[in-house]
């Protein structure tokens, strides 16, 4: 997992954030318009006041985008679900899902074990508060970013593993250990906070580019045994990318600006010998996901010498991977910069799972078997010179490219793909 | 013996002899300096240009004919071209430096006038610019990009179609069929702007404008094939010529005298287009005033109604000067056609031409009507009508022709643009043609000049049949036909119909321009709902 801290420390002192203090923290100033600030818990025994039923709702921008935010108030009621919040919940996903608006979870349930119910509590029953049972998230068209802000319980068990984007703070992994492979890890809620903010705003697109007058290619980049991490610095715009899942040296998936458009990162360098594992693999189908549902581009950079053995053998995972690239609308561009061994390039997005442009760099070493491999005389003839040339010339990869001519073709076509999809919101005319 | 033994038998020998370079063989060594691989990467781009097929190239410019990368600088900006595939080399491993550029096809991108589009073209110094299983294969990727990314797609034709030394087995079987019909069943996704620039001979596309060269002939089989398969003996003239095309089967939509022109004419096309269905069709402002009178409108009719006068004069008079491009002149002259421009913005035509036919509308106009109208439809492009026609033409050929069915389709087709219509009527909207031409459709506006003549049927047929018995038994029958028929043409002004609503106003010819540039900027933010149908009809 990554550990990200950033220069803000708000919650190093006694204070804590407050819900409110956390949204603040997110959101545009004076961009606020809280949905349902009156409500209150209808429980027939709640005492005091019960401000939100323990719920924000809001609608809100960021870098002046709208998005919507839910937010956990734990101070109401023990962190218990009330029936009025679970209407608030409903409410503000049918909301974010008819306008296609992100939607901010920070969740933040009950700490203090078991919770607490009223007597009637059998009311309850038949409400069970899972969103999804009345909203179907699953269908939305914007990112769902979930921050773990305090314990997850209820309702956002339900959700917090759908979240295409997760951020906790270091604090708080262990409460979430099943689900955080892939999180992106902060020091603090604060920092959590502020990682989705800029996750936000890469996610919005950028203003219209245009195709001409492209910036060099950064310096480093014709180093195809850089690691992960390395590639991403450098062929992301400075300072832009994002891991989800932990940097290891042989793989980083992400998101990131390149040439200025959102687009969401598979890197996979470093170690000549790396292998990917079975926790690679789902890192993989996250970013694929992301990548399909809001058809950002999706990029591959690979060095990768194969899958290992036990993660070869996870047959339900990698079908999973194959399926979201294979139903995925969004432009798959994958660059071979140095090993593309069969194992390795299927799920990091072959021809055949619809990688739209495939290239390579002149000294790739595209092969079924990874030829260092100790097999038999007899099944490396074919791969004794895995070069890129045969691949191009039966047209199974569109192009061969200097490391400087691979860039600048990557950014032209993202360029234009982005460019057409944000001059047109509306649906093609039905003919 | 592997799979790649079993297919490439000497595969090992040539590819040695290929890869190997300046006595060394490659290095696949990570981290070094990967300095022959970029060597070996230059010869390969010289190769891919043609350096080993300049005997090809000097034979096709003996011709009077460009190369694939000829046609494709004069295409696309300067230095714009991509190509996808260009390392693509034939199956025939021993000719590889002959073929190796796509292998017969050239796909790619650029751009014109920084507008990003794909080409795909292709190259007559392979194996006679027939298509092989490589080439096909880069042609299956670039389709998909340029459906995602919503490139238009200019085609430049010159061939012999499918190869056939690689298609002679049953293997046959696995070409085409995932995308012929696509543009049929699903509606096209993309602007085809296509050219006919040497022989060709296999199945079309249907574009959204083609050009051929005089010289080119493309049909789907070549005379040689027919004679083998049939006996018939024809020409290439004859089976498709560029004549036969724009004047029998309308399936051009302009004749270039040589390559450089019909490439340039596709540029000057697509300014017209947007890039793709739903995309905004680029403004070109020039120095014509959206408010410029036309006086010269007001004198432009001949004095006899029935006299015939050249419908374009008036469009060009009315439209932004210099900017009308007239589709398929040469098939059914009796309906003017095309794009051009009024205050910047481009708009599609239709006029009744009373130089052919009488301006009547007969089954090629409404082929050729149709063609526009799905233009206008799928490309979001405002639509202009002339009017000046006599009716439907019906006799006995037009019955036998189909006649019911495609005044139906006309009917349709009239009706599924959801995009700001304007009609004009100049002179005469008589019958089904006054509706089939898109004048008084609840969603335009129409105008009618005051010597438009609005009925059911012209004068003269309507005074015989509603005063036919009173005619028969007058003594001088003639006399009083013209009399009844001058009463009939007296009630057939368009003042009544600008009275009930139905014309939305009579106004001065001089004022045409302006008024309808006004008429169009009204109706340009109207939120029209979209028709759906299942055809695309051309």
């Amino acid at each position: 997992m990554a550990l990200i801290n950033t220069s803000r420390d708000a919650e190093s002192g006694a204070e804590p954030l407050s819900p409110r203090g956390r949204i603040e923290l997110l959101v545009d100033p004076e961009s606020v318009l809280e949905i349902a600030a009156q409500a209150r818990s209808q429980q027939p025994s709640a005492a005091g006041e019960t401000p939100g039923d323990g719920v924000l709702t809001i609608l809100a921008r960021v870098g002046g985008r709208n998005i919507a935010v839910l937010a956990e108030d734990g101070s109401v009621l023990a962190r218990t679900d009330g029936e009025v919040a679970r209407i608030k919940r409903h409410r503000l996903f049918d909301l974010a899902r008819m306008t296609d608006v992100p939607i901010v979870v920070m969740f933040d349930g009950p700490t203090v074990s078991p919770a607490r119910f009223d007597p009637n509590a059998g009311e309850l029953a038949g409400h069970t508060s899972d969103p999804r049972l009345d909203v179907n998230l699953r269908a939305r068209t914007a990112p769902l970013i979930g921050v773990i802000c305090g314990e997850v319980a209820g309702w956002a068990n339900a959700v917090v593993g759908d979240c295409d984007v997760l951020i906790v703070p270091e604090s708080l992994v262990g409460t979430i250990a099943s689900i955080t492979s892939g999180a992106i890890v902060t020091s603090d809620v604060a920092s959590a906070i502020e990682v989705a903010s800029s996750v936000l705003e890469l996610l919005a697109p950028a203003e219209k580019h245009t195709v001409v007058g492209l910036p060099p290619p950064p310096p480093g980049w014709a180093n195809e045994n850089s690691d992960a991490g390395e590639l991403a610095a450098a062929v992301f715009d400075k300072g832009t990318y994002i891991a989800f899942a932990g940097h290891r040296n042989h793989l980083s998936t992400g998101i990131g600006r390149f040439g200025g458009w959102p687009v969401v990162g598979v890197l996979a360098g470093g170690s000549e010998a790396a292998k990917l594992g079975a926790g690679d693999l789902s890192h993989l189908r996250a970013a694929y996901a992301l990548s399909r549902r809001y058809r950002l581009p999706l990029l591959t950079i690979e060095n990768c010498a194969g899958i290992d053995g036990v993660a070869s053998l996870n047959y339900a995972l990698i079908s999973d991977l194959v399926a979201e690239l294979r139903d995925s609308d969004a432009l798959k561009v994958c660059l071979i910069t140095g090993k593309g061994h069969v194992l390795g390039t299927f799920p990091l997005g072959s021809r055949q799972l619809g990688t739209d442009y495939f290239i390579a760099w002149p000294w790739a070493s595209l092969s079924i078997v990874d030829p260092s491999t100790d097999y038999s005389e007899e099944s490396l003839e074919a791969v004794r010179e895995p070069d890129p040339w045969l691949a191009a010339g039966r047209g199974l990869i569109d192009d061969v490219l200097s490391p400087e001519d691979s860039i600048e073709s990557i950014r032209w076509l993202i360029d234009v793909y982005m460019s057409n999809r944000a001059d047109a919101r509306q649906e093609m005319p039905s003919a | 013996m592997n799979r790649m033994h079993a297919r490439y038998p000497n595969c090992n020998a040539t590819r040695k002899m290929l890869l190997a370079h300046n006595g060394q063989p490659m290095s696949t060594a990570p981290g070094t300096v990967h300095k022959s691989s970029l060597d070996e990467l230059e010869r390969r781009k010289a190769l891919a240009l043609g350096a080993a097929r300049q005997d090809r190239i000097e034979r096709q410019h003996e011709r009077g004919q460009l190369t694939a990368h000829e046609r494709i600088d004069l295409l696309l900006d300067a230095g714009s071209f991509r190509q996808m595939g260009r390392f693509v080399f034939g199956e025939d491993l021993a000719d590889i430096d002959r073929t190796i550029g796509g292998d017969g096809s050239v796909f790619g991108f650029g751009t014109i006038e920084d507008r990003p589009v794909a080409v795909a073209t292709t190259d007559p110094t392979v194996k006679g610019s027939s298509h092989g299983d490589a080439g096909t294969r880069v042609g299956r990727t670039q389709a998909r990009i340029l459906q995602k990314c919503r490139l238009p797609l200019f085609e430049l034709r010159q061939g012999g179609g499918a190869r056939i030394t690689e298609m002679i087995s049953s293997k046959f079987a696995g070409v085409g069929g995932h995308s012929m019909g696509d543009r049929y069943v699903f509606g096209p996704k993309h602007v085809i702007l296509e050219a006919w620039l040497g022989d060709y001979f296999g199945p079309q596309t249907i574009a959204d404008y083609i050009v051929t060269t005089r010289s080119a002939h493309a049909s789907i089989t070549s005379p040689a094939l027919l004679e083998v398969a049939t006996g018939q003996r024809h020409s290439a003239d004859e089976l498709g010529g560029s004549e036969v095309h724009a004047r029998v089967t309308g399936q051009v939509d302009g004749v270039a005298e040589d390559e450089g022109a019909a490439i340039a004419q596709l540029r000057k096309v697509f300014s017209y287009y947007p890039s793709y269905p739903g995309g905004a069709a680029p403004r070109r402002l020039g120095d014509d005033s959206a408010n410029r009178m036309v006086p010269e409108l007001r004198t432009i009719l001949p004095e006899n109604p029935n006299r015939a006068f050249d419908i374009r004069k008036v469009l060009n008079l009315v439209l932004d000067k210099g900017s009308f491009i007239e589709f398929s002149p040469d098939f059914a002259r009796n309906l003017v056609t095309g794009l051009g421009r009024m205050d910047g913005w481009p708009v599609g035509i239709v006029a009744n031409q009373s130089m052919a036919v009488a301006g009547t509308i007969d089954t090629a106009a409404m082929i050729k009507a149709r063609r526009m109208l799905a233009i206008a439809h799928l490309y979001s492009i405002p639509f202009l009508s002339f009017l000046d026609t006599p009716g439907v033409l019906t006799t006995l050929e037009q019955e036998h022709s189909r006649l019911i069915s495609e005044i139906y389709a006309l009917a349709a087709s009239r009706l599924r643009p959801a995009v700001p219509k304007v009609a004009v009527i100049v002179r005469k909207g008589i019958g089904f043609a006054y509706p089939m031409m898109t004048a008084s459709d609840p969603e335009s506006l129409t105008f009618a000049w005051p010597s438009a003549r609005i009925a059911f049927t012209g004068p003269e047929p309507a005074a015989r049949i509603v005063y036919g018995r009173e005619i028969q038994a007058a003594d001088d029958p003639t006399a009083l036909l013209g009399e009844r028929a001058e009463e009939m043409r007296a009630l057939s002004t368009p003042r009544l119909a600008a009275e009930l609503g139905h014309v939305d106003a009579i106004i001065d010819p001089a004022e045409t321009r302006k008024i309808v540039i006004r008429s169009l900027d009204a109706l340009r933010s109207q939120n029209l709902p979209r028709r759906r149908s299942l055809m695309f009809t051309t």
